[in-house]
């Protein structure tokens, strides 16, 4: 099958599933290991929560993945960001100032994930 | 990149037990059924690409998980490497990710999949009405590749995955690595999902385990 094909296919099959469905099959056809991805504390607005919310974090990894999802009737968006725990409420200051200028609407969500992969054992 | 336009066969090398040889050699191998492995359920060889020659990326390997680290033992004395021959003259089974072209198509596979389950999360997120604790769920695969890598395998048939990896190969790698994020890769290995892709085999090189190895 032509890689093509492949994309094509592949984008078809998940769209045959239903909400319900679509978590099952990946466990169960294709072994998917879902697992709750850890989030920071609550729904952010760029304008006034990235700065105020960041007291409530409690960060014990060394290193993580901040996604930043953004939804609305556009379809998502998502920027990710590798930081280490020191840097972080220099970074999400940053951050939010390249955020003002991406998105100067919406609401985001973010997620915490951890980068340490001990695979390798 | 290693597996040039006509090189269709390639040469893998399988590093084991040497109590292993004759029945691999007469029977053939034995799946591996960990899909935690790096690439999955599969046959593992090294291959042609970073690093040391193959073969001795094998005779290490074979050598360093010769050791129980529970036991404080080597669990075999003797190790060898066997040498396959692996066919990969058909281009659509096979998933090389030492080039551009299916390391973008893999990268286009999983932004397909990870758009629709963002899509699902969201919805799971409103209906119906979450609670504050379930509006807060993600939920992601953490073996995304490896889920992915099967859908590539039992729906459109792959049967061989080569990749560049990082692999603690040595004793001495698997005794002081640490778990920190290795991000470049070390060595250029080969899953084969199926049997029937390993043509030839051959012992090529054996050796005693140097009790003073670890």
């Amino acid at each position: 099958m032509k890689k093509c094909d492949i994309l094509k296919d592949f984008e078809d099959f998940m769209e045959s599933l239903s909400d319900d469905e679509f978590f099952d099959v990946f466990e169960k056809e294709f072994g998917a290991v879902y697992e709750e991805i850890p989030q920071l504390e609550g729904e952010y607005n760029v304008d006034d929560t990235l700065i105020s919310k960041e007291g409530e974090i409690q960060i014990s990894r060394p290193m993580y993945t901040i996604e930043v999802l953004k939804s609305n009737d556009m379809g998502c968006q998502k920027m990710h960001f590798n930081r280490s725990a020191k840097t972080f409420t220099e970074s999400v200051v940053d951050e939010r100032k390249k955020l003002s200028n991406k998105f100067n609407e919406g609401e985001y969500s973010i997620h915490m994930s951890d980068n340490t992969d001990p695979k390798a054992a | 990149m290693h597996r040039m336009a006509g090189n269709e066969i390639i040469n893998g090398f399988h590093g084991t037990n040497f109590d292993n040889v004759d029945s691999i050699i007469n029977n053939g191998f034995v799946m591996n059924t960990s899909s935690k492995d790096w690439l999955g359920i599969g046959i593992y060889f090294f291959v042609d690409g970073l690093g040391d020659v193959p073969q001795e990326h094998a005779a290490e390997w074979a050598k360093a998980v010769a050791w129980d680290k529970i036991k404080k033992r080597h669990t075999y004395e003797r190790y060898a490497v066997i040498r396959a021959s692996i066919d990969c003259s058909d281009n659509e089974i096979v998933l090389d990710m030492t080039t551009k072209e299916d390391t973008d198509f893999f990268n286009e596979i999983r932004k397909k999949y990870l758009r629709q389950e963002t899509n699902r999360n969201r919805i799971r997120k409103s209906n119906p009405k979450p609670t504050d604790k379930e509006k807060r769920k993600q939920w992601r695969p953490t073996n995304l590749d490896i889920t992915l890598l099967k859908i590539l395998r039992r729906r459109y048939g792959y049967k061989i995955c080569i990749a560049n990896m990082f692999i603690k190969i040595s004793s001495e790698e698997r005794r002081n690595g640490s778990n920190t994020t290795q991000s470049f890769p070390n060595c250029t290995i080969c899953a084969v999902y199926d049997m029937s892709k390993i043509l030839e085999k051959e012992s090529c090189k054996e050796g005693d385990i140097k009790k003073n190895e670890l």
